[in-house]
Protein backbone atom coordinates (compact mmCIF):
# COMPACT_ATOMS: atom_id res chain seq x y z
CA UNK A 1 0.00 0.00 0.00
CA UNK A 2 1.49 3.51 -1.04
CA UNK A 3 0.84 6.09 1.69
CA UNK A 4 2.08 9.73 2.52
CA UNK A 5 2.10 11.35 5.69
CA UNK A 6 -0.29 13.44 6.02
CA UNK A 7 0.62 17.38 6.57
CA UNK A 8 -3.03 18.05 7.84
CA UNK A 9 -3.67 15.24 10.59
CA UNK A 10 -6.92 14.32 11.16
CA UNK A 11 -8.68 15.35 7.71
CA UNK A 12 -9.25 13.29 4.19
CA UNK A 13 -9.22 15.41 1.28
CA UNK A 14 -11.04 13.36 -1.16
CA UNK A 15 -12.43 10.94 0.98
CA UNK A 16 -9.46 8.68 1.06
CA UNK A 17 -8.63 6.27 3.81
CA UNK A 18 -6.39 7.66 6.77
CA UNK A 19 -3.88 5.61 8.94
CA UNK A 20 -2.27 6.39 11.92
CA UNK A 21 1.03 4.77 13.49
CA UNK A 22 2.16 5.44 17.14
CA UNK A 23 6.35 6.75 16.99
CA UNK A 24 8.64 5.03 19.30
CA UNK A 25 8.77 8.54 20.96
CA UNK A 26 5.09 8.18 21.87
CA UNK A 27 3.55 10.29 19.28
CA UNK A 28 1.31 9.78 16.45
CA UNK A 29 2.00 10.07 12.85
CA UNK A 30 -1.20 10.19 10.65
CA UNK A 31 -0.89 8.86 6.42
CA UNK A 32 -2.92 9.09 3.98
CA UNK A 33 -3.51 5.81 1.62
CA UNK A 34 -2.92 7.35 -1.89
CA UNK A 35 -4.59 5.05 -4.60
CA UNK A 36 -2.87 4.24 -7.70
CA UNK A 37 -5.80 3.41 -9.79
CA UNK A 38 -6.74 7.24 -9.09
CA UNK A 39 -3.47 9.41 -9.54
CA UNK A 40 -1.10 8.74 -12.35
CA UNK A 41 1.52 9.28 -10.37
CA UNK A 42 0.95 6.88 -7.91
CA UNK A 43 1.03 4.26 -10.14
CA UNK A 44 3.64 5.30 -11.88
CA UNK A 45 5.76 4.98 -7.88
CA UNK A 46 4.72 1.80 -7.65
CA UNK A 47 5.18 0.85 -11.44
CA UNK A 48 9.02 1.52 -10.28
CA UNK A 49 10.27 4.72 -11.55
CA UNK A 50 13.11 5.67 -10.65
CA UNK A 51 13.32 9.07 -8.99
CA UNK A 52 10.26 11.12 -9.25
CA UNK A 53 12.26 13.94 -7.89
CA UNK A 54 9.25 15.31 -6.30
CA UNK A 55 11.05 15.31 -2.40
CA UNK A 56 10.61 17.00 0.32
CA UNK A 57 11.48 20.82 0.54
CA UNK A 58 11.50 20.74 -3.60
CA UNK A 59 9.14 23.40 -5.60
CA UNK A 60 7.18 21.64 -7.44
CA UNK A 61 4.79 22.76 -10.55
CA UNK A 62 1.81 21.08 -11.39
CA UNK A 63 0.18 21.13 -14.51
CA UNK A 64 -3.70 19.94 -14.79
CA UNK A 65 -4.08 19.71 -10.97
CA UNK A 66 -8.04 19.16 -11.14
CA UNK A 67 -9.58 18.68 -7.89
CA UNK A 68 -6.56 18.48 -6.52
CA UNK A 69 -6.55 15.01 -5.25
CA UNK A 70 -2.74 14.21 -6.33
CA UNK A 71 -1.50 17.25 -5.37
CA UNK A 72 -2.26 17.13 -1.96
CA UNK A 73 -0.22 13.98 -1.60
CA UNK A 74 2.84 16.01 -3.90
CA UNK A 75 2.16 18.67 -0.87
CA UNK A 76 2.37 16.04 1.58
CA UNK A 77 5.78 14.96 0.19
CA UNK A 78 7.31 18.29 -0.73
CA UNK A 79 6.25 19.00 3.26
CA UNK A 80 6.23 22.33 4.99
CA UNK A 81 9.62 23.88 3.38
CA UNK A 82 8.25 22.90 -0.52
CA UNK A 83 5.78 24.68 -2.60
CA UNK A 84 3.59 23.35 -4.86
CA UNK A 85 2.11 25.94 -7.46
CA UNK A 86 -0.73 23.63 -8.80
CA UNK A 87 -2.57 24.92 -12.15
CA UNK A 88 -5.67 24.23 -13.28
CA UNK A 89 -8.13 25.69 -16.11
CA UNK A 90 -11.56 24.70 -15.30
CA UNK A 91 -13.54 26.24 -12.55
CA UNK A 92 -15.43 23.52 -11.06
CA UNK A 93 -12.29 21.14 -10.01
CA UNK A 94 -10.40 24.60 -9.71
CA UNK A 95 -12.97 25.41 -7.07
CA UNK A 96 -12.24 22.10 -4.79
CA UNK A 97 -8.65 22.95 -5.61
CA UNK A 98 -8.79 25.97 -3.93
CA UNK A 99 -10.85 24.51 -0.73
CA UNK A 100 -8.09 22.31 -0.57
CA UNK A 101 -5.62 24.70 -0.63
CA UNK A 102 -7.17 26.84 2.35
CA UNK A 103 -6.05 23.86 4.68
CA UNK A 104 -2.26 23.22 2.90
CA UNK A 105 -0.79 26.07 3.16
CA UNK A 106 2.26 24.80 0.81
CA UNK A 107 -0.14 24.92 -2.22
CA UNK A 108 -0.79 27.84 -4.39
CA UNK A 109 -3.71 27.36 -6.73
CA UNK A 110 -3.61 29.21 -10.18
CA UNK A 111 -7.11 29.18 -11.99
CA UNK A 112 -5.56 29.85 -15.04
CA UNK A 113 -4.59 28.20 -18.94
CA UNK A 114 -1.29 26.15 -18.77
CA UNK A 115 -1.28 27.55 -22.62
CA UNK A 116 -0.37 30.83 -21.47
CA UNK A 117 2.37 30.54 -19.09
CA UNK A 118 2.66 34.08 -19.53
CA UNK A 119 -0.69 35.14 -17.74
CA UNK A 120 0.49 33.71 -14.04
CA UNK A 121 4.58 34.51 -14.15
CA UNK A 122 4.19 37.13 -11.49
CA UNK A 123 3.00 34.17 -9.01
CA UNK A 124 5.37 31.46 -9.83
CA UNK A 125 9.10 31.64 -8.96
CA UNK A 126 11.94 29.50 -10.07
CA UNK A 127 10.86 25.29 -9.86
CA UNK A 128 13.11 22.19 -9.38
CA UNK A 129 10.49 19.71 -10.98
CA UNK A 130 7.36 20.48 -13.14
CA UNK A 131 4.21 17.72 -12.84
CA UNK A 132 1.97 17.42 -15.41
CA UNK A 133 -1.29 15.83 -16.26
CA UNK A 134 -3.07 18.00 -19.12
CA UNK A 135 -3.93 15.16 -21.46
CA UNK A 136 -4.32 17.78 -24.47
CA UNK A 137 -3.13 16.70 -28.12
CA UNK A 138 -0.59 20.10 -27.49
CA UNK A 139 0.96 19.04 -24.59
CA UNK A 140 4.44 18.77 -25.11
CA UNK A 141 4.43 22.21 -26.26
CA UNK A 142 2.33 23.32 -23.00
CA UNK A 143 4.94 21.70 -21.10
CA UNK A 144 7.79 22.90 -22.47
CA UNK A 145 6.81 26.51 -22.77
CA UNK A 146 6.04 26.43 -18.93
CA UNK A 147 9.77 24.75 -18.60
CA UNK A 148 11.37 27.83 -20.30
CA UNK A 149 9.60 30.51 -18.54
CA UNK A 150 9.56 28.40 -15.13
CA UNK A 151 11.65 25.66 -14.32
CA UNK A 152 15.88 25.97 -13.24
CA UNK A 153 18.52 24.61 -15.23
CA UNK A 154 18.83 20.71 -14.68
CA UNK A 155 15.57 20.75 -12.98
CA UNK A 156 13.15 17.95 -14.16
CA UNK A 157 9.65 17.30 -15.49
CA UNK A 158 7.83 14.90 -15.00
CA UNK A 159 5.02 14.06 -17.07
CA UNK A 160 2.14 11.79 -17.91
CA UNK A 161 0.79 10.86 -21.51
CA UNK A 162 -2.54 9.84 -22.36
CA UNK A 163 -2.15 7.97 -26.33
CA UNK A 164 -5.40 8.45 -26.72
CA UNK A 165 -5.67 12.32 -25.98
CA UNK A 166 -3.28 12.93 -28.28
CA UNK A 167 -3.45 10.41 -31.81
CA UNK A 168 -6.34 7.73 -31.17
CA UNK A 169 -5.31 6.44 -34.52
CA UNK A 170 -1.72 5.07 -34.05
CA UNK A 171 -0.73 2.62 -31.09
CA UNK A 172 0.39 4.07 -28.08
CA UNK A 173 3.96 3.30 -28.05
CA UNK A 174 3.98 5.27 -31.52
CA UNK A 175 2.47 8.03 -29.68
CA UNK A 176 4.90 7.77 -26.87
CA UNK A 177 8.08 7.74 -28.86
CA UNK A 178 6.59 11.25 -31.00
CA UNK A 179 5.93 12.80 -27.65
CA UNK A 180 9.44 12.16 -26.11
CA UNK A 181 10.72 13.42 -29.70
CA UNK A 182 8.92 16.32 -29.31
CA UNK A 183 10.63 16.51 -25.53
CA UNK A 184 14.00 16.36 -27.31
CA UNK A 185 13.79 18.88 -29.21
CA UNK A 186 12.90 21.67 -26.38
CA UNK A 187 15.77 20.83 -24.57
CA UNK A 188 14.15 18.25 -22.74
CA UNK A 189 16.72 14.96 -22.50
CA UNK A 190 14.39 12.04 -21.56
CA UNK A 191 15.62 9.62 -18.66
CA UNK A 192 13.38 7.29 -18.40
CA UNK A 193 9.68 6.09 -19.58
CA UNK A 194 6.89 3.38 -18.01
CA UNK A 195 3.78 2.53 -19.01
CA UNK A 196 0.66 2.56 -16.49
CA UNK A 197 -0.79 -1.03 -16.42
CA UNK A 198 -2.04 -2.17 -14.91
CA UNK A 199 -3.77 0.79 -13.35
CA UNK A 200 -4.04 2.35 -16.71
CA UNK A 201 -4.45 1.43 -20.12
CA UNK A 202 -2.44 3.35 -22.57
CA UNK A 203 -0.82 5.73 -20.59
CA UNK A 204 2.82 6.43 -19.79
CA UNK A 205 4.70 8.36 -17.53
CA UNK A 206 8.10 10.37 -18.89
CA UNK A 207 10.75 11.27 -16.35
CA UNK A 208 13.51 13.88 -18.60
CA UNK A 209 15.61 16.41 -17.33
CA UNK A 210 15.92 20.28 -18.50
CA UNK A 211 19.49 21.11 -20.19
CA UNK A 212 19.12 24.55 -21.49
CA UNK A 213 22.21 24.88 -22.39
CA UNK A 214 26.00 22.96 -22.69
CA UNK A 215 27.88 22.75 -19.60
CA UNK B 1 -107.09 -17.30 -4.46
CA UNK B 2 -105.79 -17.67 -8.23
CA UNK B 3 -107.39 -17.53 -11.12
CA UNK B 4 -106.96 -21.26 -11.92
CA UNK B 5 -109.26 -23.30 -9.72
CA UNK B 6 -109.40 -26.28 -12.17
CA UNK B 7 -106.63 -28.94 -12.05
CA UNK B 8 -103.52 -28.89 -13.09
CA UNK B 9 -101.65 -29.56 -16.21
CA UNK B 10 -98.88 -31.56 -16.05
CA UNK B 11 -96.21 -31.58 -18.42
CA UNK B 12 -95.93 -34.80 -20.77
CA UNK B 13 -92.55 -36.54 -20.08
CA UNK B 14 -90.76 -38.87 -22.39
CA UNK B 15 -92.34 -42.37 -22.56
CA UNK B 16 -90.18 -45.13 -20.79
CA UNK B 17 -89.94 -47.08 -23.99
CA UNK B 18 -88.06 -43.81 -25.84
CA UNK B 19 -86.43 -43.30 -22.80
CA UNK B 20 -83.00 -43.95 -24.53
CA UNK B 21 -83.43 -41.28 -27.15
CA UNK B 22 -83.09 -38.53 -23.91
CA UNK B 23 -85.56 -36.20 -22.83
CA UNK B 24 -88.93 -35.28 -24.70
CA UNK B 25 -88.26 -32.72 -26.74
CA UNK B 26 -91.04 -29.40 -26.82
CA UNK B 27 -91.40 -26.91 -29.44
CA UNK B 28 -88.99 -24.38 -27.37
CA UNK B 29 -85.92 -27.08 -27.72
CA UNK B 30 -87.29 -27.80 -31.21
CA UNK B 31 -87.15 -23.70 -32.12
CA UNK B 32 -83.17 -23.58 -30.58
CA UNK B 33 -82.33 -26.88 -32.40
CA UNK B 34 -83.47 -25.65 -35.67
CA UNK B 35 -82.00 -22.04 -35.23
CA UNK B 36 -78.85 -23.24 -34.73
CA UNK B 37 -78.90 -25.51 -37.35
CA UNK B 38 -80.22 -22.80 -40.18
CA UNK B 39 -77.04 -20.87 -38.51
CA UNK B 40 -74.53 -23.59 -38.85
CA UNK B 41 -76.16 -24.52 -42.81
CA UNK B 42 -75.61 -20.26 -43.13
CA UNK B 43 -72.31 -20.35 -42.28
CA UNK B 44 -71.17 -23.58 -44.56
CA UNK B 45 -72.71 -21.54 -47.15
CA UNK B 46 -70.87 -18.56 -47.04
CA UNK B 47 -67.35 -20.65 -46.52
CA UNK B 48 -67.98 -22.72 -49.65
CA UNK B 49 -68.69 -19.29 -51.32
CA UNK B 50 -65.62 -18.16 -50.43
CA UNK B 51 -63.97 -21.40 -51.24
CA UNK B 52 -65.51 -20.98 -54.97
CA UNK B 53 -64.50 -17.46 -55.36
CA UNK B 54 -61.00 -17.85 -54.07
CA UNK B 55 -58.13 -16.46 -56.21
CA UNK B 56 -55.43 -19.44 -56.23
CA UNK B 57 -52.47 -16.88 -56.68
CA UNK B 58 -53.79 -15.08 -54.02
CA UNK B 59 -51.24 -14.74 -50.94
CA UNK B 60 -52.23 -14.41 -47.00
CA UNK B 61 -49.57 -14.09 -44.46
CA UNK B 62 -51.30 -16.51 -42.26
CA UNK B 63 -50.44 -19.28 -45.03
CA UNK B 64 -46.86 -18.83 -43.42
CA UNK B 65 -47.28 -17.44 -39.96
CA UNK B 66 -50.18 -20.17 -39.05
CA UNK B 67 -49.81 -24.08 -38.81
CA UNK B 68 -50.94 -26.90 -37.08
CA UNK B 69 -49.07 -28.49 -33.89
CA UNK B 70 -48.42 -32.19 -32.41
CA UNK B 71 -52.37 -32.45 -31.94
CA UNK B 72 -53.37 -30.91 -35.20
CA UNK B 73 -54.79 -27.93 -33.52
CA UNK B 74 -54.80 -24.57 -35.45
CA UNK B 75 -51.74 -22.61 -33.83
CA UNK B 76 -50.82 -18.91 -35.10
CA UNK B 77 -46.90 -19.00 -34.66
CA UNK B 78 -46.63 -15.13 -34.36
CA UNK B 79 -45.62 -14.79 -30.64
CA UNK B 80 -44.77 -11.21 -31.05
CA UNK B 81 -48.10 -10.45 -31.43
CA UNK B 82 -48.57 -11.77 -27.60
CA UNK B 83 -47.51 -8.99 -26.38
CA UNK B 84 -47.58 -5.24 -27.68
CA UNK B 85 -44.56 -2.77 -28.18
CA UNK B 86 -45.28 -0.80 -24.85
CA UNK B 87 -45.62 -3.59 -22.64
CA UNK B 88 -42.45 -5.05 -24.38
CA UNK B 89 -41.03 -1.99 -24.14
CA UNK B 90 -41.58 -1.48 -20.44
CA UNK B 91 -40.30 -4.85 -19.55
CA UNK B 92 -36.98 -4.22 -21.30
CA UNK B 93 -35.90 -0.81 -19.30
CA UNK B 94 -37.01 -2.96 -16.55
CA UNK B 95 -34.60 -5.27 -16.95
CA UNK B 96 -32.06 -2.36 -18.47
CA UNK B 97 -32.52 -1.11 -14.79
CA UNK B 98 -31.52 -3.86 -13.02
CA UNK B 99 -28.64 -4.45 -15.29
CA UNK B 100 -27.38 -1.08 -14.39
CA UNK B 101 -27.91 -1.04 -11.06
CA UNK B 102 -25.96 -4.19 -10.64
CA UNK B 103 -23.36 -2.59 -12.97
CA UNK B 104 -23.11 -0.08 -10.30
CA UNK B 105 -22.82 -1.92 -7.18
CA UNK B 106 -20.01 -3.91 -8.99
CA UNK B 107 -18.39 -0.65 -9.77
CA UNK B 108 -18.60 0.50 -5.96
CA UNK B 109 -17.02 -2.80 -4.77
CA UNK B 110 -14.46 -2.50 -7.68
CA UNK B 111 -13.21 0.79 -6.65
CA UNK B 112 -12.99 -0.18 -2.57
CA UNK B 113 -11.18 -2.94 -3.44
CA UNK B 114 -8.54 -1.49 -5.49
CA UNK B 115 -8.89 1.41 -2.71
CA UNK B 116 -7.45 -1.54 -0.51
CA UNK B 117 -4.77 -3.51 -2.85
CA UNK B 118 -2.54 -1.35 -4.58
CA UNK B 119 -0.06 -3.73 -5.52
CA UNK B 120 -1.37 -6.26 -8.26
CA UNK B 121 0.39 -9.60 -8.43
CA UNK B 122 1.36 -11.19 -11.76
CA UNK B 123 -1.60 -13.62 -11.94
CA UNK B 124 -1.51 -13.23 -15.81
CA UNK B 125 -3.39 -16.70 -16.26
CA UNK B 126 -6.06 -15.71 -14.39
CA UNK B 127 -6.13 -12.72 -16.62
CA UNK B 128 -5.89 -14.64 -20.00
CA UNK B 129 -8.70 -16.61 -19.00
CA UNK B 130 -10.81 -13.66 -18.58
CA UNK B 131 -10.35 -12.31 -22.03
CA UNK B 132 -8.51 -9.37 -21.01
CA UNK B 133 -4.79 -8.55 -22.81
CA UNK B 134 -3.51 -6.52 -20.12
CA UNK B 135 -0.10 -6.85 -21.31
CA UNK B 136 2.69 -6.13 -18.26
CA UNK B 137 4.18 -2.40 -18.08
CA UNK B 138 7.08 -1.69 -19.71
CA UNK B 139 9.83 0.69 -18.03
CA UNK B 140 11.77 2.36 -20.71
CA UNK B 141 15.54 4.25 -19.50
CA UNK B 142 17.25 6.17 -21.78
CA UNK B 143 20.86 6.68 -22.56
CA UNK B 144 23.51 8.57 -24.12
CA UNK B 145 24.78 6.78 -27.08
CA UNK B 146 24.91 3.44 -28.38
CA UNK B 147 27.85 2.80 -26.46
CA UNK B 148 25.85 3.36 -22.67
CA UNK B 149 23.18 1.31 -24.38
CA UNK B 150 25.31 -1.90 -25.46
CA UNK B 151 27.18 -1.58 -21.21
CA UNK B 152 23.89 -1.01 -19.66
CA UNK B 153 23.39 -2.26 -15.77
CA UNK B 154 20.19 -2.49 -14.36
CA UNK B 155 21.42 -3.06 -11.60
CA UNK B 156 23.84 -0.09 -11.39
CA UNK B 157 21.69 2.40 -12.92
CA UNK B 158 19.07 1.83 -10.35
CA UNK B 159 21.92 1.57 -7.23
CA UNK B 160 19.90 -1.56 -6.17
CA UNK B 161 20.97 -5.45 -5.80
CA UNK B 162 20.46 -7.25 -8.78
CA UNK B 163 17.82 -9.92 -7.10
CA UNK B 164 15.16 -6.88 -6.47
CA UNK B 165 15.87 -5.68 -10.20
CA UNK B 166 12.00 -7.94 -10.97
CA UNK B 167 10.33 -5.68 -8.25
CA UNK B 168 8.96 -2.15 -9.53
CA UNK B 169 7.99 -1.75 -5.93
CA UNK B 170 9.31 -1.66 -2.54
CA UNK B 171 13.19 -1.61 -4.48
CA UNK B 172 15.48 -0.30 -1.92
CA UNK B 173 18.69 1.10 -2.94
CA UNK B 174 22.02 -0.27 -2.07
CA UNK B 175 22.44 2.76 0.81
CA UNK B 176 19.45 1.25 2.64
CA UNK B 177 20.30 -2.19 2.45
CA UNK B 178 24.38 -1.80 3.20
CA UNK B 179 22.44 0.31 6.74
CA UNK B 180 20.66 -2.95 7.42
CA UNK B 181 17.48 -1.19 8.87
CA UNK B 182 13.94 -1.95 8.68
CA UNK B 183 14.53 -1.75 4.84
CA UNK B 184 16.54 -4.73 4.90
CA UNK B 185 13.32 -6.47 5.97
CA UNK B 186 11.72 -6.05 2.71
CA UNK B 187 14.27 -8.42 1.08
CA UNK B 188 12.72 -11.45 3.16
CA UNK B 189 9.51 -13.49 1.54
CA UNK B 190 5.97 -12.42 1.92
CA UNK B 191 4.41 -14.20 4.51
CA UNK B 192 2.06 -17.25 3.12
CA UNK B 193 -1.17 -15.59 4.61
CA UNK B 194 -0.27 -12.22 3.58
CA UNK B 195 0.36 -13.69 0.02
CA UNK B 196 -2.62 -15.49 -0.18
CA UNK B 197 -4.81 -12.68 0.66
CA UNK B 198 -3.57 -10.79 -1.71
CA UNK B 199 -4.16 -13.28 -4.46
CA UNK B 200 -8.24 -13.75 -2.72
CA UNK B 201 -8.11 -10.15 -3.37
CA UNK B 202 -6.28 -9.83 -6.73
CA UNK B 203 -8.36 -12.56 -8.49
CA UNK B 204 -11.98 -10.84 -7.27
CA UNK B 205 -10.42 -7.59 -8.62
CA UNK B 206 -10.05 -9.08 -11.93
CA UNK B 207 -13.27 -11.17 -11.92
CA UNK B 208 -15.02 -7.30 -11.32
CA UNK B 209 -13.44 -6.09 -13.52
CA UNK B 210 -14.37 -8.40 -16.41
CA UNK B 211 -18.01 -8.16 -14.76
CA UNK B 212 -18.48 -4.35 -15.17
CA UNK B 213 -16.86 -4.75 -17.93
CA UNK B 214 -19.41 -7.45 -19.48
CA UNK B 215 -22.23 -5.54 -17.92
CA UNK B 216 -21.68 -2.40 -19.28
CA UNK B 217 -21.78 -4.21 -23.25
CA UNK B 218 -25.39 -5.37 -22.09
CA UNK B 219 -26.21 -2.39 -21.18
CA UNK B 220 -25.64 -0.32 -24.02
CA UNK B 221 -26.78 -3.58 -26.36
CA UNK B 222 -29.97 -2.59 -24.13
CA UNK B 223 -29.85 1.34 -25.04
CA UNK B 224 -29.38 0.34 -28.72
CA UNK B 225 -32.37 -2.10 -28.96
CA UNK B 226 -34.38 0.14 -26.93
CA UNK B 227 -33.43 3.11 -29.53
CA UNK B 228 -34.22 0.40 -32.47
CA UNK B 229 -38.01 0.27 -31.06
CA UNK B 230 -38.67 4.08 -31.70
CA UNK B 231 -39.61 4.73 -35.29
CA UNK B 232 -37.69 6.65 -38.23
CA UNK B 233 -35.32 5.55 -41.01
CA UNK B 234 -31.72 4.42 -39.63
CA UNK B 235 -29.37 3.07 -40.94
CA UNK B 236 -26.37 0.55 -39.38
CA UNK B 237 -23.01 2.90 -39.18
CA UNK B 238 -20.66 0.61 -38.56
CA UNK B 239 -18.84 -1.34 -34.93
CA UNK B 240 -18.17 0.22 -31.96
CA UNK B 241 -15.11 -0.56 -29.81
CA UNK B 242 -17.23 -3.41 -28.15
CA UNK B 243 -17.99 -4.85 -31.22
CA UNK B 244 -21.27 -3.95 -31.50
CA UNK B 245 -23.17 -2.45 -34.00
CA UNK B 246 -24.11 1.11 -34.15
CA UNK B 247 -27.18 2.98 -35.95
CA UNK B 248 -27.49 6.34 -37.45
CA UNK B 249 -31.25 7.97 -37.38
CA UNK B 250 -32.09 10.03 -40.08
CA UNK B 251 -32.86 13.42 -38.69
CA UNK B 252 -36.23 13.89 -39.19
CA UNK B 253 -37.32 18.04 -38.39
CA UNK B 254 -40.00 18.30 -35.37
CA UNK B 255 -42.70 20.94 -36.23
Amino acid sequence: MLVTRNMVPGESVYGEKRISVETPEGGKVEYRVWNPFRSKLAAGILGGLDHIHIKPGAKVLYLGAASGTSVSHVSDIVGPEGLVYAVEFSHRPGRDLINMAKKRTNIIPIIEDARHPSKYRMLIGMVDVIFADVAQPDQARIITMNAHMFLKAAGHIVISIKANCIDSTVDAATVFAREVKELQQEKIKPQEQITLEPYERDHAIVVGRYVPFKV
Amino acid sequence: MGKHSGRDHKERAQPLARQHLGLLEKKKDYQLRAKDYRKKQARLKTMQEKARARNPDEFYHAMIKSGTDAKGRHVVQDRNKQFDATFLKLLKTQDQGYITMQKIMNEKKLERLRADTHIPLANQAHLETKGHTASPAKHTVFVDDEAAAASFDAAKHFNTHPSLLGRSWNRPTMDQLTQGDAATAALGAVPKALRHERAVHQREIVDRAYRVDRLARVEKEMTIQKHLMTKGPRKKAGKDDQGLDTYRWKPIRKK
